[in-house]
């Protein structure tokens, strides 16, 4: 007892570093305490969710599977504080399925009459909830989330706004391409992968038109990255535009770009001369093109890269000359035996192998 | 001077050095809470399935190996599982004395492989190059001993895609690891690298390389390592790569830019902390060429790996992440206060110096001074005691802290009973773990002095499959 009176003598309040390390001490002791009380609460919060989570899902699981099946003809009442669960389970199946099962969950959406609580999600401040609402709006196709959504559709936040892109596009494609398009030509920080996305979900016809006619008239370095996203399409417009750029440009990001996405035949002589572009990576884009696209005509003008300066031209001209239509195997296994560089055997057996793998 | 004056002089710095480094520590914590906050609000949204493009960006993952037959087949084949639409493995077999190769050879049906890359990068020399049967997307090098930086070079040559991910081959993935890793830099075009979250795979359920179920070990060294990951390598990280500020990211899975990478030189053969060194000079690099650039770090618990459980392994572990941070920091100690550093050399790098490379010679002469000065009756025994509760109070808040950002952010650990048992080992870990840490610490400044030889950090394991 005489020890802890001593302790808490003013012994500890005078001495001034003494005083420093009780005080940091005790401050550090109480908010340690304060931290767990804090933690126990969080804890409680978490079971009491995860019980109205459990119970959530053994309702509405069953219902959205039957609804991909067919039409659930007297769905539950969706209680209020249960939208974005609901949103957050119905948005997991949608983008797992296709075609009519996906048709079956806008229908029971569309069911449940759960459209203006949508609505007014979407101005709600919680990044997901908001990313969910716009999502459910589109493919629900809310003709009054329209206004909204052209609104994020200018939001500084990338994800904000593509995802409104997302969604205009399947609420109404013919409308809104003129509002996505410049917007796709605009934004850069909109990542290339995504935008690729919601391009293919939506039809290629009057978005491809409108892209090509947007790249056309752009600055170089952006129709670089633009003309990326006309690989696979058919459209007129986009393979003129594809023909156009390689005739006129001179920029070799722009052309590496049109190589990347090339598909006509008709492009095989303005593919010939870039065989010996300055730039290396337009001559490895050349030669996987002619891969791709060329025939028997352009076994010579490929094999010549097999000597070419840099490692990857070599490399991807080789898996170009195994690919190539139209070629033997036997004219592939001469040109290995007799190849003067024993690099060149080396890559051609390479690629012979790993087409073989594929 | 008399004793008396050093004697105050001496109490003030240690105890202002244990405020201010806390202080610093917790400062890094409330910055991390933005990243918290972003994956927070995200995080419903991200995890919806993805749909892919054809536009991702291909990555191609590095898995250095050296004697891990028992554990590289399951490995592999959970990395075999990851959901990416393109990807290669290439396991690197560093010359390992046991039978890593055969193992693999045997359940991947390899085949000898005509090609190893474009040889960008100076490495011992390869044997040979194999291709699987069962993966077209697996190759495997095998190649003279030459440490993991030789080996991830080696891999580096052989890589084909613009993205590498290293790896440890004991490391487990999530499933949606890659997705999520890559994710800054589909963000931010001028992201260089990432880095994922490493969680430790001791006490959960791991199945076929893929992990099924978190959960707490009963080793007690194990248990603490949990509490110093969050605290430490969690937190910690999230607040520097916040500035862009951040000086490592852990071998056990970052991603990179290849071009950068090879630009830079890659991996330095001569250092034990290959992995802090390469971030360390990407920043260098990148600062002194002036260019624009993100390092950044992923919050999503994406990868597992086996901590030690046995206290000679995890000294052997400690001794060599510090000479790895000491070599790291004194390589490129130009960057320090250097006029174009930026958050780096201002900030990371001087706080790195100080309270991490630094910390354990202050700690330890910090705790036998005020015993000596005890024994001595230089200061009083309430004044020692003092200290040391100030000093274990601050640490204990530290690490309280760490586990209240963990409940508000991933809380990995589902169960009421994870959250107090974390509790305790943050008490317990300030009562001998982190003094016997900073005294390791200590040893590998010492090795890192006298330049003692570094090799492969051997680690004995129980095998992750069977760690629960």
């Amino acid at each position: 007892m005489n020890l802890l009176l001593e302790w808490v003598s003013p012994v500890w309040l005078t001495d001034p570093i003494l005083s420093l390390a009780f005080r940091v001490g005790v401050a550090a002791t109480f908010l340690a305490v304060m931290t767990l009380v804090f933690i126990v609460a969080l804890r409680v919060d978490m079971v009491f969710g995860e019980r109205r989570d459990s119970r959530f899902q053994k309702i509405w699981r069953p219902v959205l599977m039957q609804a991909m099946v067919s039409r659930v003809t007297n769905p539950p009442r969706l209680a209020r504080r249960d939208l974005y669960r609901f949103l957050k389970m119905w948005g997991h199946f949608h983008l797992s399925v296709k075609g009519e099962a996906a048709q079956g969950l806008d229908q029971v959406i569309h069911d449940l009459g759960v459209s203006k609580r949508i609505l007014r999600l979407l101005h709600r401040r919680k990044l997901s909830v908001q990313l969910l609402a716009i999502m459910a709006a589109g493919y629900m196709k809310l003709s009054q989330a329209r206004k909204p959504l052209l609104r994020q559709l200018r939001s500084l936040h990338p994800l904000v706004s593509l995802t409104a892109a997302r969604a205009l596009l399947h609420l109404d494609p013919e409308t809104s391409v003129s509002h996505v398009v410049p917007e796709i030509v605009r934004r850069l920080d909109w990542p290339l992968a995504l935008v690729a996305t919601v391009l293919k979900e939506v039809p290629a016809v009057p978005i491809m038109g409108a892209l090509a006619g947007a790249i056309r008239s752009a600055p170089p370095d952006s129709q670089a990255r633009l003309v990326r996203y006309l690989a696979d399409t058919q459209e007129p417009a986009a393979l003129r535009l594809v023909e156009d750029l390689m005739k006129s440009s001179s920029d070799a990001e722009v052309l590496s770009a049109c190589l990347f996405v090339a598909q006509s035949p008709r492009l095989f002589p303005l593919i010939v001369p870039l065989l010996r572009h300055p730039q290396w990576f337009v001559r490895m884009n050349a030669a996987r093109a002619l891969g791709r696209i060329g025939d028997a005509t352009a076994w010579p003008l490929m094999v010549s890269l097999l000597k070419d300066s840099e490692w990857w031209v070599r490399y991807r001209t080789a898996e170009a000359l195994v690919r190539l239509p139209g070629v033997v195997e036997g004219r592939l296994l001469r040109l290995r035996e007799y190849a003067d560089v024993p690099e060149i055997k080396s890559l051609l057996m390479q690629a012979m192998v790993e087409k073989d793998m594929k | 001077m008399t004793i008396n004056d050093l004697a105050i002089f001496t109490q003030w710095f240690y105890l202002l050095f244990f405020i201010f480094m806390t202080a610093g520590y917790l400062v890094l914590n409330f910055l991390s809470l933005v990243s918290i906050r972003k994956f927070v609000q995200w995080h419903d949204f991200m995890n919806l399935p993805p749909v892919y493009s054809g536009f991702e960006m291909p990555i191609s993952i590095l898995v250095p190996a050296y004697n891990e037959g028992a554990t590289i087949v399951a490995s592999v084949r959970s990395l075999m599982q990851l959901d990416y639409p393109q990807f290669e493995v290439i396991v690197v077999n560093d010359g390992s004395r046991d039978k890593t190769l055969e193992v693999m050879k045997e359940a991947f049906e390899l085949f000898a492989f005509p090609g190893e890359g474009p040889r960008l990068l100076a490495t011992k020399p390869v044997l040979r190059v194999y291709a699987s049967r069962l993966y077209a997307n697996l190759r495997v090098i095998d190649k003279e001993n030459g440490g993991k930086a030789d080996s991830l070079n080696a891999g580096l040559n052989l890589s084909r895609y613009p993205l590498y991910c290293s790896i440890d081959a004991d490391s487990v993935l999530e499933r949606k690891s890659l997705k999520k890793v890559v994710q800054p830099f589909l963000e931010e075009p001028s992201t260089i690298a990432s880095g994922g979250t490493i969680r430790l795979a001791n006490g959960c359920r791991v199945d076929h390389g893929l992990l099924v179920k978190a959960g707490l070990p009963r080793n007690l060294l194990a248990l603490m390592q949990i509490v110093e990951y969050l605290r430490a390598f969690l937190f910690g990280r999230l607040g520097w790569s916040l500035i862009n500020g951040m000086l490592i990211i852990s071998g056990a899975f970052g991603l990179f830019r290849k071009d950068v990478v090879i630009r830079s030189g890659g991996y330095r053969t001569d250092t034990v902390g290959e992995d802090m060194e390469l971030v360390t000079r990407l920043h260098h690099l990148m600062k002194s060429e002036g260019r624009r650039y993100q390092i950044t770090f992923v919050p999503d618990p994406v990868c597992w790996t086996e901590a030690p459980e046995v206290l000679k392994t995890l000294k052997d572990q400690r001794i060599r992440w510090q000479r790895g941070l000491a070599e790291s920091l004194w390589i490129h100690r130009k960057l320090l206060f250097h006029w174009r550093g930026g958050t780096v050399g201002w900030v990371s790098f001087p706080f790195m110096v100080l309270f991490e490379w630094f910390e354990p010679l202050v700690m330890i002469s910090g705790y036998l001074l005020t015993l000596l000065m005890a024994a001595f009756g230089i200061i009083s025994f309430q004044a020692m005691v003092a200290y040391l509760v100030t000093v274990m109070g601050l640490g204990i808040m530290h690490s309280v802290n760490a586990l209240l950002l963990e409940e508000i952010s991933f809380h990995a650990y589902p169960k009421f009973w994870h959250a107090m048992v974390l509790f305790l080992a943050a008490l317990l870990e300030n009562f001998g773990y982190r003094q016997m840490n900073s005294l390791w610490r200590l040893m590998g400044l010492l090795q890192w002095m006298f330049r003692r030889e570094g090799q492969w950090g051997e680690m004995k394991r129980r095998g992750i499959e069977r760690a629960a």
